[in-house]
């Protein structure tokens, strides 16, 4: 047994654990041994996501959370503690998408997906990093996306707001090291997710509407732009997860982790 | 304009410039030299008069708008204010900047948001309202400024990093998704005033060409990135930086 993944004793919060990848990374911090607060915009979805974690036998709180409320994220991450104790590890999962032509995208759906995705995960981490300041250091691992890192069309707010958290993650990574804090970001590609299927019906879209020879198979389309050659499952997010959170890691931060299937190297 | 490349030549196209500091006024200085009618825009009228008196003093004539983009109803308030004094738009400058040197512990949700609005959010305004126009007159160049700090991590800057992050997403989205419609989207990343002010010190030795870029850097590429010469270059964040992120 490995013993620098056990996370036995540490306390993880996973915002964004109802559902998609957030729920795999809070069954599977706990698996690894840490106790999770999770917490979801949709408290009802955090039911299955709690039994998955009191099935392994680790303590687990569940909040419902906006994200978008500074003070809310605050009084969730202080409640949190009190409860299952200092933060060790934080997990921004919240996130949301929708695609449309950048010349005509809705203001408010705009201002929405900013909000979630990037102001959401700063109040986040600047509430979790002021307590791990005083408690000696932590882990916090940030939710990018390969649109961190290029473009998709039709997917302004999204790929900006997923551009700004890498930015937010490494400049954070620079700040808070001397404070034993570690700010790392996962970048995953298309994972069969329900918003990772936003995306892939889109590209389903286009495709039926062009001419593209092989529109008959769009999957194809997608997944064509990934080396493997498929989409990700949910549970491959979870080794990412654990490594960043554990002490496997204690030399790692201010680092995009692309779990991608090659799409970023190519 | 000598014709030494004649590519290179802004004769006849209109460049609207958003913000007039440093950066602003030294990029309309460049595009205006290139023969571009230049508009310069900035929310505070002080800024935009001495913008001009020192554009003046180069021969080169530009119009001034007072003008404060707070959301997106505004940036097409603008662009249409624009197409009907001047006929067109074909190039656009992002040059607003608001820097905020604070420790991420001590920022405010009021700050992170005014940070954001000014770097990041009234940028995709601009783009989407100034970038319609273009698509629809089929031709047109949209030039964004990031900074080093749109890639590289630095202490004290978070609000002003993220935001650039999110600036070079932007101009690679829009950049993949306008191309094909003849509507290009670039950026350029150097130093500018706030971060240099925050960090010069420290950094200016660390960068292979011994000093800090400062925007007088920018004013070749942006007529490069303005001008039909980059007609094929679009998505790109163009690193003016010395040297600083190469090593």
């Amino acid at each position: 047994m490995i013993t620098e993944f056990d996370l036995t004793g540490k306390t993880a919060l996973v915002i964004g654990a109802g559902g998609g990848l957030g729920r795999e990374q809070a069954v599977g911090l706990a698996r690894a041994g840490a106790d999770v607060a999770i917490a979801d915009l949709n408290q009802d979805a955090l039911r299955s996501t709690q039994a998955a974690i009191e099935a392994v036998g680790r303590r687990v709180q569940a909040f419902g959370l906006d994200i978008t409320a500074a003070a809310e994220v605050d009084g969730v991450v202080e409640a949190a503690e009190s409860r299952l104790g200092p933060l060790h590890i934080l997990v921004n999962s919240a996130g949301m998408t929708r695609r449309g032509a950048s010349e005509d995208y809705d203001a408010e759906l705009f201002e929405r997906i900013l909000d979630t995705n990037l102001n959401g995960v700063f109040y986040a981490c600047q509430s979790a990093g002021r307590r791990m300041m005083k408690t000696g250091g932590g882990r916090i691992i940030n939710m990018g996306s390969i649109f961190s890192s290029v473009g998709l069309a039709e997917s302004a707010a999204y790929s900006m707001s997923k551009g700004a958290v890498a930015q937010l993650t490494r400049a954070l990574a620079i700040e808070w090291a001397p404070f034993g804090i570690a700010v790392n970001a996962i970048l995953p590609s298309w994972f069969d997710t329900a918003m990772g299927n936003v995306v892939t019906d889109r590209e389903k879209f286009y495709a039926q509407n062009s001419d593209i020879p092989s529109s008959a198979d769009l999957a194809a389309r997608t997944t064509g732009r990934v080396p493997m050659r498929r989409v990700g499952k949910p549970p491959e997010i979870v080794g990412a997860t654990v490594f960043l959170a554990s002490a496997a890691a204690s030399m790692v931060t201010g680092h995009l982790l692309a779990v991608d299937g090659g799409f970023l190297a190519q | 304009m000598s014709p030494v490349f004649p590519d290179f030549d802004l004769t006849g196209r209109v460049a609207l410039v958003i913000g007039c500091g440093e950066t602003g006024t030294s990029l309309a200085r460049a595009l205006g030299r290139a023969c571009a009618t230049i508009i310069l825009v900035d929310p505070c009228g002080k800024q935009l008069s001495a913008a001009k008196a020192r554009l003046a003093d180069e021969g080169i004539a530009a119009t001034g708008i007072p003008f404060d983009i707070s959301g997106r109803d505004q940036a097409f308030d603008l662009v249409r204010r624009v197409v009907q004094s001047h006929g067109k738009v074909d190039v656009l400058v992002n040059a607003m900047e608001n820097f905020l040197g604070k420790a991420a512990v001590a920022i405010t949700a009021e700050e992170w948001k005014r940070s954001l609005h000014v770097n990041l959010k009234s940028v995709f305004w601009a783009c989407q309202a100034a970038g319609k126009h273009m698509l629809e007159q089929g031709e047109g160049s949209i030039i964004n400024l990031s900074s080093v700090a749109g890639a590289l991590g630095f202490p004290d800057c978070l609000a002003f990093a993220a935001s650039k992050g999110g600036v070079e997403q932007l101009t690679r989205t829009l950049g993949v998704e306008w191309i094909c419609r003849g509507v290009r989207v670039n950026a350029i990343a150097g130093w500018s005033e706030g971060l240099s002010g925050q960090l010069g010190s420290s950094q200016s030795d660390k960068t292979p060409l011994g000093r800090l870029t400062t925007a007088r850097d920018f004013e070749g590429l942006s007529i490069y990135l303005a001008s039909p010469a980059s007609a094929a270059l679009s998505g790109e964040i163009i690193r003016i930086d010395g040297g600083y992120s190469a090593q």
